[in-house]
């Protein structure tokens, strides 16, 4: 049962003290403030906060009265992302936030709308790179199958770059498409860039080497990248292998797509894309250009296969057994 | 009514927590109340304030190991002088030059009944 004083509840059933006006000769031993992680708000109700920031924050703060204080437990990480405070917030001088990972950030508020805060940084930042040197396409599905009797079914894979300057990241999306089973994102996974480079170009490539669609026995169609909504390659898009094309910014992405759809006109039989990705450069590549240098981060297709992308449509009927997939011979070197 | 314990009052009417001894656990919302200083800092008064409007001899009272409290002080645009007791001793022995700054919060720790060692860190806006 609470304990209520005048009817005002002091203690509640979970033993929490509540609408405690003063303490008069009251010690404490084992008695600390509870953390409370935030993502952007000073919050003068919750004393100790923690934070380990995942991009650039700009923070506000909320419930201030004189002469209330709170902590921020405060990582910057290896990416160094930068904390920017509101202009209520002073600092005795900025603290250079790149100087150092880990803060501990004390503020008092000296009225109820002016904030004085001291910082005190711990550890040098990691020796994290400039930029993030690779990203990691595992589990991106690029054997791809589909088949339909009625109508050209459609298997096609997509890997996208965005670029997130609120966050210093590229965002990488790679996914596959069936006719059957719609759109399934495989990987989301960033790279990171230091806030600290300026002057910024972002541009992102493919180096495919051999690559190609066929439109298999008879079809005339198959390939006609004027039959499709993209591909069959991403040259059929204005992405030429090994050319860097600049990454857009979010909401927009850059993208590399390849698709197999068997045309109906041509009849029953199976589409192919392929992709070997057998160059000696990485598979994808983003390169960043900077005021520090150039930078590249690679990602790499994780299928093993000769054709590392590898991409049949069938249209036949049930049963129709898909053509083995071509050896294209002709394109290795 | 007020709580009590064997007696004791232990919450008063008033919602003031008294003469309770080794605490424990977690605490949120719980922050101190400000005392306006006139000349006196009550070291058992957590948080203290201070707008100067002439030089000011302050005095620290109450002092038992381990107590701390801070003071807001603000020596104003005419940049007036505080001045503390000889018991308040200062980080390196050197006290601040109150004047190179308007803004200073002042931590005072009881090193035991006698003695305080402070801390101060300046604002200029």
């Amino acid at each position: 049962m609470a304990v209520k004083v005048n009817n005002v509840e002091v203690i509640s059933d979970a033993r929490a003290l509540n609408n405690v006006f003063n303490t008069d000769n009251c010690s404490y031993r084992d008695w600390h403030p509870a953390p409370t992680t935030i993502t952007t708000v000073i919050n003068f109700a919750t004393p100790m906060m923690v934070l380990d920031m995942t991009g650039n924050v700009t923070f506000t703060t909320s419930n201030k009265a004189t002469g209330a204080s709170a902590v921020l437990i405060l990582d910057t990480t290896a990416s160094n992302h930068v904390p920017t405070f509101p202009s209520e917030v002073k600092f005795p001088s900025t603290p250079s936030w790149a100087s150092n990972r880990y803060w501990t950030i004390s503020f008092v508020c000296w009225d109820n709308s002016t904030v004085r805060a001291t910082a005190i940084g711990f550890d040098d930042p990691a020796t994290a790179p400039l930029v993030d040197p690779s990203f990691d396409l595992t589990g991106w599905d690029t054997n791809v199958s589909d088949s339909n009797a009625n109508f050209g079914p459609i298997a096609s894979c997509s890997i996208f770059f965005s670029h997130e300057p609120s966050n210093n990241r590229i965002k990488v999306t790679a996914q596959h498409t069936t006719g059957s089973f719609g759109t399934i994102v495989d990987v989301t996974t960033y790279v990171n860039y230091s806030a600290s480079l300026t002057s910024t170009t972002f541009t992102a490539r493919y180096n495919a080497g051999n690559q190609s669609c066929f439109a298999g026995a008879g079809g005339t169609q198959s390939c006609n990248s004027g039959n499709l909504s993209f591909g069959p390659l991403p040259s059929d898009d204005g992405f030429v292998d090994g050319t860097y094309y600049s990454i857009n910014q979010t909401p927009g992405s850059t993208g590399f797509r390849w698709q197999a759809q068997r045309n109906t006109n041509d009849g029953q039989g199976t589409a192919f894309v392929t992709a070997a990705f057998n160059t000696s450069d990485p598979d994808f590549q983003i390169k960043v250009t900077s005021d520090q240098g150039t930078f590249y981060s690679s990602g790499t297709v994780p299928s093993a296969a000769d054709f590392a992308i590898n991409l049949n449509s069938t249209y036949g009927i049930a049963g129709f057994t898909p053509q083995a997939t071509p050896h294209f011979t002709e394109l290795e070197t | 009514m007020a709580i009590k314990v064997q007696t004791q009052t232990k919450i008063t009417d008033a919602r003031t927590f008294q003469d309770l001894s080794t605490w424990s656990g977690t605490y949120g919302n719980f922050q101190p109340n400000v005392t306006a200083v006139n000349t006196d800092i009550d070291i058992r008064n957590a948080m203290n304030s201070k707008t100067l409007s002439a030089n000011v001899t302050f005095t620290v009272s109450n002092l038992a190991a381990g107590r701390t409290s801070l003071l807001l002080m603000d020596i104003s645009a005419n940049g007036y002088t505080p001045t503390f007791p000889s018991s308040v001793k200062w980080v390196e022995d050197t006290e601040p030059t109150w004047t190179n700054a308007r803004y200073w919060m002042v931590g005072l720790t009881a090193w035991d009944g006698s003695t305080v060692r402070a801390t101060a860190t300046a604002w200029g806006s």
